[in-house]
């Protein structure tokens, strides 16, 4: 059970180039266009979510003493540490943060009775405050879960097993509200006068989803580099069904939110989704409930298709773009003129940018310990699971 | 109808062993019993995977239709009714009700015609070769071929995996 994961140099090289592309991107963007700024919001929750899905997948597992994903469960446990990424693109929002929230603006703010009464809460001092508490928040009950793990490599001793599933409580339950929390802080007032409370939970399914495309694929590359010879299709079989669940989940929560909104008719609620139904971000939304939602959710409904490498390939590698593409209607329409979407080399760099420093950070994080869980009292129900 | 032999065994890993011997050696296996889900059982008794899910899936189409065209029915064709200014076709209001009705269809049409399939009705009782199939013990029925040695094949394999034959 001693594997470990090396990056080799050809992977190095793509990964530094991808990275090298963002961030001249970004330096260039950040130099001469405003656009720049809502992209690395975009960045930053997208990054974070990945790296927030990584430990709620762990803690989940740890909560409800479920012993099939102890073998995979350092490819999560790696994710984890995609978040130092998305708290350095946080600050950099924090800098740039005139550019794309509106009740910075004080003059405006002044004059708008609805905005002075959110001011308490939406003022850039107390905004940059909450960055360090939410980043803090996951970091400190995420950290010693992940150090129980590797502890338990050692000694192999159960006390580990157990005093993660007190720590991934609490990870569920105050993780979890910070992650709302922080959705409603960074997303949603970006369009300060509309409000949903259904966002935070609208938000984790996109963003669960996309962490379990990015599992999927991240595992099928392990296994094929030869990494990670114990992985079966079985294993697979059940992210694909998490996959599966999940797509119908986030549509479950769109529509939830949509329908509210259409039913009440408050004007208050419904220019949120005025901009974005009609015209080209009308286009936009149907692509959103397709890539999300519908072609993930046919291609996963057959069981050959949840086991076989190359459909699970397809349906991650579109979850990971209909994300993006969600975030994008959640974030632009707002700060974009004539309401027409903007797609652009900036765009692709950055998303370049995203996809090669997040693989560099986690893997490089996967590198530094055993790949397989060796200690694990679970271990072994694991390796032998099957469906 | 043919004979069939009826074996006991102690544990899962001699019934599947022996499940997967006696299909090996050209036999045919009517049914398993055993107190509790043994994983990979069907697999080695050669089952055909199950076509309830396709039930299902027809019987969920038609729910949605029903649920759909239904609502369509009583409020914009046979009843049309104004409330808050809204279209009488509203397809968002519809689709929480669509759904609902579509899951009972699908729920009630798959069991009932699970029974119908299977032959399930009221009072009838499970067939047990013996009680201790819901206790401790592992039975297989096996049917035996037209040859006359056959059955002492069959003997030869059960008792290679520490398993006896109990009755016909």
């Amino acid at each position: 059970m001693n594997y470990k994961f090396k990056i080799e140099q050809s992977l190095f090289n793509k990964l530094s180039l991808a990275s090298a592309i963002g961030l001249i991107t970004l330096i260039l963007g950040i130099l001469f266009t405003e656009r720049v700024w809502p992209n690395i919001l975009l960045a930053a929750w997208y990054i974070t979510g990945i790296g927030f899905s990584g430990l709620m997948f762990v803690a989940i597992h740890y909560v409800s003493n479920a012993g099939w994903a102890v073998a995979i469960r350092r490819i999560p446990e790696a994710m984890f540490s995609a978040l130092s990424i998305g708290f350095v693109l946080m600050i950099l929002v924090v800098l740039g943060s005139h550019h794309i929230y509106e009740w910075t603006h004080l003059d405006v703010v002044e004059k708008d009775p609805i905005l002075l009464g959110k001011q308490p809460w939406l003022n850039i001092t107390s905004f940059a405050l909450r960055i360090p508490i939410y980043f803090g928040i996951w970091y400190f009950i995420g950290k010693p879960i992940l150090n129980h793990s590797r502890l338990q490599d050692e000694t192999g001793d159960k006390i580990h097993t157990q005093k993660s599933i007190r720590w991934s409580a609490l990870w569920l339950y105050i993780g979890g509200i910070a992650f709302v929390i922080s959705s409603f802080d960074w997303i949603m007032s970006v369009e300060p006068h509309w409000f949903s409370t259904i966002f935070g939970f609208y938000n984790f399914a996109g963003m669960f989803n996309a962490g379990l495309a990015f599992m999927i694929i991240l595992l099928i590359f392990l296994r094929r580099s030869g990494y990670l010879p114990i992985l079966k299709n079985d294993h697979l079989f059940e992210l694909a069904r998490y996959l599966f669940g999940f797509t119908a989940f986030w549509v479950y929560i769109w529509f939830c939110q949509h329908m509210l909104i259409w039913y009440a008719n408050i004007p208050e609620e419904t220019g949120y989704y005025l901009i974005r139904h009609f015209g080209a971000f009308g286009v936009l939304t149907i692509l959103n409930i397709c890539l999300n939602w519908l072609i993930p959710f046919t291609i996963l409904l057959f069981r050959k298709s949840k086991r076989s490498e190359k459909t699970l390939l397809i349906a991650s590698s579109i979850v990971l773009i209909g994300h993006w593409i969600d975030l994008y209607i959640m974030i632009f329409p707002a700060l974009l003129e004539n309401n027409i979407p903007v797609f652009g080399l900036l765009e692709v760099g950055i998303a370049i940018g995203i996809v090669g420093v997040t693989l560099w950070v986690v893997l490089r994080s996967l590198s530094k310990w055993n790949i397989v869980p060796k200690g694990d009292t679970y271990l072994n129900e694991s390796l032998e699971l099957h469906t | 109808m043919d004979r069939q032999l009826v074996a006991e065994f102690r544990n899962e890993y001699d019934l599947l062993g022996s499940v997967k011997a006696i299909r090996d050696a050209g036999f045919e296996i009517v049914d398993a019993y055993t107190p509790f889900a043994v994983h990979g059982l069907d697999k080695a008794m050669g089952l055909k995977k199950s076509r309830i899910n396709q039930i299902s899936f027809i019987f969920a189409l038609i729910g949605i239709t029903v649920g759909i065209l239904g609502q369509y029915w009583v409020s914009a064709v046979n009843w049309p009714i104004n409330i808050g200014g809204r279209p009488w076709n509203s397809l968002p209001a519809f689709l929480p009700v669509a759904f609902e009705v579509m899951v009972l269809f699908c729920g009630l049409g798959t069991v009932f015609s699970f029974f119908a399939w299977r032959k399930i009705k009221h009072g009838k009782s499970g067939l047990q070769p013996n009680l201790r199939a819901t206790n401790d013990r592992f039975y297989v029925v096996m049917k035996q071929g037209q040859e006359r040695k056959s059955s002492s094949v069959m003997l030869d394999i059960v008792k290679s995996f520490h398993g006896e034959m109990v009755g016909e």
